[in-house]
């Protein structure tokens, strides 16, 4: 694809000529061109480059660490350095593909990174840390509604459980109660961040949710989501690493791809041979392979010049590029050059089938097109037909069959008998149909039937709870009553014995008072309590 | 915006798939504004044969926070008559406030709150002091503080 702002030049030689002419900022005079002209060509470049891949200006990008910037600015012979330091500096940043959405911000370098293995390249990027925004990642096929956390809408993230055995995202609830009100989102239990009223969901939750499988937000593949980290630092070809210029004297501070990874830093500033733009040396390839307009190519066909770019433009129409006949797809095996193509069409055997043929086809695509129409409105006319039963059962009196003899049941009974029926068939119909009513008012009977026991049963719950709760108490108060009859009977005796010592004491009548003590015991239970 | 934006296009995908009778998605440009058609299902009176538009409107806050719901008066949508909603189209519905809010509504649930709301509605008839409320409102629906004391809606 060329760059939309570029003209599409299929014939070969001449409107590159003219266009060079045109455009005095890219004349290749490598020696001396003049700086301010090859800023502004350059700028275009990077600027056109950019909005190819984003769909955005150009931010000012600015390498990680602005202390490593003067280092990793390639020296001496250079012309553009006149320009100043910041200018150089975002003009010479290697170009990047915008982040992927599910980054929270670019990586960052780890304050304190591994020791770094010597044997392969693959290592390098552990000294990087990927914010890689869980929440916005796409799962691969559908995951289970258990897994998704009610306020995301998302699979949980560090998910936990509250007191009322909630789950949610640790950082969704967080937010829920710190701006929300402080209860939980599903039942209102009052809940407090203070009081860590939740905690780390189970395990069997979190392996759960880690063993699903998302794209990667660099490459695409699907990767268990546990296993992203180490995919996105050590194997993911798309993935942002560090130059490995990084550890040398040079101590380059960009960020590249993995796949354009190289043995040493490509960051320096070279020539386009073609165009003599200067830019990194890591952009070169995909300059010279998608981008340079000055680069020329000739046909290994016809021997025509064209841009390079426009290459497969040119096959399109290269007139010495072998082809197969138009009819190829239903049997002509002829191949020859473009140009002498013509002749073979005019005689191809299959030319009328062809015609015919490709009528069919469209026609062919009309009714499916057409038949997909009629699925879609029968799906929705399925679902309205749905809505509508489910309104009409909750309205519809169960009786109505039978006491309104114009319902449904008989005059589709009518309908589909005979026109001339017997009377023994119009009798057995009749109690067919009888028998079929009867058949569904027992159905309905039954679900009356389950629906007031249910209703029954949830109201009786109520008074059950109470008279259990009434029941307990009744039995707390008597264990008291118990309890404060014992103490008085006691206290009785306790009397009783008192006065009786007295009364033995006090005179000698009482020789068959020894009997006497528990009557009058069990007589003082009659007395009223003296309080 | 970004929690919004992310939960709201989770949302979008779902009613553009399925939507539950009687609720139709009008317009969702954007994450700030959308607009739905809502139906009453069963032969209320009060509502047969009638079609009403709801506006939604998110903070970047959402779900943490309530949208903005109101009834929209069109050409031939008009606001529906009921005790608790004023002929300026504001709703009174605890679920809409604050207080009655909670994250794990959405658009869909709260659609299906308000066709419910109007099907059990007996009363032709607007909340009291409602001309003297809708001359005098100029605050935003979530700014007023409404006293929710009927429990039987």
């Amino acid at each position: 694809m060329p760059p939309p702002n570029t003209p599409v030049d299929i014939e070969p030689l001449s409107p590159i000529r003219s266009s060079r002419g045109s455009d005095p900022a890219s004349i290749p005079t490598p020696p001396s061109p003049a700086p301010s002209i090859t800023m502004s060509a350059q700028h275009r470049f990077r600027t056109t480059e950019w909005e190819r891949f984003s769909n955005e200006p150009m931010p000012a990008l600015v390498p990680i660490g602005d202390n490593h910037a003067d280092r990793s600015r390639p020296k001496s012979d250079d012309p553009v350095d006149e320009f100043g330091p910041t200018e150089t500096a975002q003009l010479k940043t290697p170009f990047l593909p915008p982040l992927p959405a599910a980054y929270t911000s670019e990586p960052v370098f780890n304050e304190r990174p591994r020791p770094i293995e010597s044997d392969g390249n693959s290592y390098y990027n552990l000294e990087l840390i990927h914010n890689i925004d869980f929440s916005a990642l796409t799962y691969i096929g559908t995951v289970d509604e258990n897994l998704i956390c009610s306020i995301c809408r998302t699979p949980f993230f560090n998910p936990v459980i509250t007191d009322c055995c909630h789950i949610f995202c640790h950082s969704c609830l967080h937010q829920a109660l710190k701006h929300g009100s402080s209860s939980c989102p599903i039942d209102r239990t009052i809940l407090e961040i203070v009081n860590e009223d939740y905690c780390k969901a189970p395990t069997v939750i979190r392996n759960q949710v880690d063993a699903l499988k998302a794209e990667c937000p660099a490459c695409s593949a699907a990767i268990e989501r546990s296993v992203l980290q180490i995919h996105l630092a050590q194997h993911c070809p798309e993935a942002r690493m560090a130059c490995p210029g990084k550890n040398t004297s040079k101590g380059c501070a960009f960020l590249m791809l993995r796949k354009h990874l190289g043995s040493e830093c490509m960051h320096y500033a070279e020539h386009c041979p073609d165009c003599n733009l200067e830019l990194m040396a890591i952009d070169m390839d995909h300059h010279r392979n998608e981008l340079c307009t000055k680069r020329i190519g000739t046909c290994q066909h016809c021997g025509a010049e064209y841009v390079e770019i426009h290459s497969e433009q040119h096959l399109l129409a290269c007139p010495d590029l072998e082809i197969s006949c138009k009819w190829s797809d239903i049997g002509c095996d002829f191949t020859t050059t473009r140009k002498t193509m013509v002749n073979h069409e005019k005689s191809c055997n299959l030319r009328f089938m062809g015609k015919k043929f490709e009528s069919m086809a469209k026609e062919s695509n009309e009714f499916r097109n057409e038949i997909a129409d009629l699925k879609n409105e029968r799906n929705n006319q399925e679902r309205r037909i749905k809505a509508l039963e489910g309104t009409f059962k909750s309205i519809r009196f169960p009786f109505d069959d039978i006491s309104d003899p114009t319902s449904d049941a008989f005059s589709g009974f009518r309908d589909n008998t005979d026109p001339s029926p017997t009377g023994f068939d119009h009798v057995m119909a009749l109690m067919d149909s009888q028998q079929r009513n009867i058949n569904k008012l027992s159905t309905s009977l039954r679900e009356l039937e389950a629906r007031y026991s249910t209703l029954l049963f949830n109201e009786t719950i109520q008074i059950r709870n109470d008279l259990a709760e009434l029941r307990s108490l009744q039995q707390t108060t008597s264990m008291h009553v118990r309890w404060l009859m014992q103490f008085r009977l006691q206290e009785n005796r306790r009397v009783r014995a008192g006065t009786g010592l007295g009364s033995n004491a006090g005179g000698s009548e009482g020789s068959d008072g020894s009997p006497m003590g528990p009557r009058r015991s069990s007589d003082s239970l009659h007395q009223p309590p003296r309080l | 915006m970004a929690f919004a934006t992310k939960r709201l296009g989770k949302e979008l995908t779902k009613l553009h798939g399925s939507l539950p009778p009687g609720i139709e998605l009008v317009s969702a440009e954007g994450f700030e504004e959308w607009l739905l058609d809502i139906k009453v299902l069963d032969a209320n009176p009060l509502y047969l044969n009638q079609t009403y538009r709801l506006k939604f409107k998110f903070s970047p806050s959402y779900p943490i926070e309530p949208p903005e719901v109101t009834f929209v008066n069109t050409k031939d949508r008009p606001i529906p008559m009921h005790p608790h909603i004023y002929s300026n189209g504001i709703i009174c519905l605890d679920l809409l406030g604050s207080q009655g809010w909670t994250p794990i509504q959405n658009v869909e649930s709260i659609c299906m709150s308000l066709q419910s709301m109007l099907t059990g509605n007996t009363k032709n008839e607007r909340p009291e002091g409602d001309q003297l409320f809708v001359a005098n409102n100029r605050r935003r629906p979530r700014d007023i503080d409404f006293y929710y004391h009927d429990n039987t809606v």
